[in-house]
């Protein structure tokens, strides 16, 4: 999932952050850049932290990422870049290596300068999803997850959700090839029992302890429902990743079941999380 | 200060960079203005200083740049236009990147001394000045003390020749101002002067010499500094012992966020 760029602002720290010539830079790379609101929330993370770090959002148009990229390889006081729409997948061929995470799902979320000036590209957007889950107390051992959406943040989603040592996995996808590429190659990769589903296609949501849904439907602009939810029960966690509004038509539904419910902003916070340990805590979290 | 999307991103340019503590003057300045605006220093070896200024060029939200040691006379040929200030002075200390990626270089460090003057109510206009330091700060505010309407500019230098090339640049910019150079031991160097100003670094290190001799510095003399780190020289704590007023190297710094913000157009 994306970060919520535009979301609510956490509590007001005061005027606390010094930036002076040892402060490590990083920049959310974006377009537009007005919207956001994550500098907030990333600057009072890291400095609760202990670390002496300011973020700030950078307007870049896509035919002009490679120079960014280069700046920051010469400037040894940038630590890292966030990056956001719509620069995700061109970053790949721009970074110099990539995390596994980063390779498999094609697209990177966040660059870590090394102090060589080579860049290091990976996505945690499958981790943040997972560490979001787990902070609403579900627990993927043995799960039977229905999953709507393949797209990028749906692949990195799967791909997290497969190797986290869940049961069975079902995908469902407007497109249902895309569906079945993505089912291949996650089963041939981590050797769970996956199936999509073709057109026309019901899951059968009784038996499901988890759903889905890695879709943008049921955001503002676009209230709708992301599939049939005819058979769901209270015994399902329903997860979103759609951030505005924080309470979809899903969630919504689901909730009226009884079901657990983990919105879209459940991965906000893990995502700045998984960013520290991704630019401080060592190469060992980098892989990912 | 919180940074948002919004923020106006300002870039300190600096080699090395470490050692950088302005920007948290500059940022809390620019909160007190009211601004939503933030300077950030980045390291850029002067190598790579074309290519950061072209990188700069492409983002949008970056306002401008702080323009520090070793890069203020390299950029100039860089920039597709000068302010007055720039352009007579061979030195940028900020540019403005304007909505169509162009950028203007202009220097701010006379008119920030003369504003810091005027703040400490030190008046200019038909005074005599005398000036120590030909270098580039003392350039910049001799040229801005002949702008305030000085009646006469007094310049010495340890090496004379530039200051000789200095005073004929005045000469020819502000003919209405008489200029002569004198030997800044010299005996006779104090006599008359209105305004006393150290544009050298003498004074920064301990055990530094004085940057003149004080013999004939008198009460009536206003005594100011360009160095800010210490406060208090030894010139200005001799200029206090000899009930001068004196204006300190901080003050020539202080006015410089708001002058920057107005040629960056976050104030109109």
């Amino acid at each position: 999932m994306k970060l919520d760029l535009d979301g609510p602002q956490s509590p007001r720290k005061g005027n606390t952050m010094q930036i002076t010539g040892e402060t490590d830079l990083f920049f959310i790379v974006g377009s537009p850049v007005r919207h956001f609101r994550a500098p907030i929330m990333f600057n009072d993370y890291f400095a609760s932290k202990g670390h002496n770090f300011s973020c700030a959002g950078l307007h870049v148009l896509p035919d002009d990422q490679a120079a960014t990229f280069e700046l920051v390889r010469k400037t040894d006081n940038i630590k890292g870049l966030c990056i956001t729409i719509p620069h995700k997948i061109n970053a790949v061929p721009l970074v110099d290596r990539l995390t596994d995470v980063g390779k498999r799902i094609g697209s990177v979320n966040f660059v870590r300068r090394e102090t060589d000036g080579s860049l290091t590209g990976h996505n945690i957007d499958g981790q943040g999803f997972m560490r979001g889950l787990a902070n609403n107390g579900f627990d993927p051992k043995g799960a039977d997850v229905v999953q709507v959406g393949v797209g990028g943040v749906g692949r990195a989603i799967a791909f997290s959700l497969a190797a986290s040592g869940i049961g069975r996995l079902t995908l469902i996808n407007r497109d249902p090839l895309k569906a079945q590429r993505l089912a291949t190659e996650i089963h041939d990769a981590t050797g769970v029992t996956v199936v999509a589903l073709d057109a026309g296609e019901n899951p059968d949501l009784s038996r499901a302890t988890l759903l889905v849904n890695a879709t943008s439907v049921g955001m503002v602009g676009n209230i709708a429902l992301p599939l049939d939810i005819a058979g769901l029960t209270a015994a399902t966690t329903v997860a979103d990743v759609v951030l505005k509004p924080d309470e979809t038509e899903l969630l919504a539904a689901a909730r009226a079941l009884g079901c657990r419910c983990v919105p879209g902003t459940a991965m906000l916070k893990p995502q700045i999380e998984l960013c520290e340990e991704f630019l401080y805590g060592g190469a060992q979290q980098a892989g990912g | 200060m919180q940074i948002t999307g919004k923020t106006a991103i300002v870039l300190m340019l600096a080699d090395p960079v470490d050692h950088i503590r302005g920007t948290v003057l500059i940022n809390d300045q620019f909160a007190a203005l009211g601004l939503d605006a933030v300077i950030a220093p980045i390291h850029v070896h002067p190598g790579d200083l074309a290519q950061c200024l072209d990188a700069v060029r492409l983002m949008h939200n970056v306002r401008g740049l702080g323009i520090t040691i070793p890069h203020k006379i390299a950029a100039v040929p860089l920039m597709d236009e000068l302010s007055h200030s720039a352009r007579r002075l061979g030195a940028v200390n900020f540019i403005r990147r304007n909505p169509d990626s162009t950028l203007t270089g202009t220097n701010t460090d006379g008119i920030g001394f003369v504003t810091g003057l005027a703040v400490n109510g030190v008046e200019l206009d038909r005074k005599r000045a005398l000036v120590v330091g030909a270098g580039g700060v003392g350039r910049a505010i001799a040229l801005a003390l002949v702008d305030k309407g000085l009646q006469e500019l007094v310049l010495a230098n340890r090496d004379a020749a530039k200051a000789e090339a200095l005073a004929r640049d005045i000469a020819e910019l502000a003919p209405a101002c008489r200029v002569r150079v004198v030997e800044a031991h010299g005996p006779d160097a104090l006599d008359g002067v209105d305004l006393l100003v150290n544009a050298t670094s003498l004074g920064m290190r301990q055990g530094d010499p004085l940057p003149l001799s004080l013999d004939r510095l008198g009460r009536e003399t206003v005594v100011a500094e360009v160095i800010v780190n210490p406060t208090m020289t030894p010139l200005l704590e001799a200029a206090t012992a000899r009930g001068c007023k004196v204006v300190g190297g901080a003050e020539m710094l202080k006015p410089q966020p708001r002058l920057v913000a107005e040629f960056f157009g976050l104030i109109q």
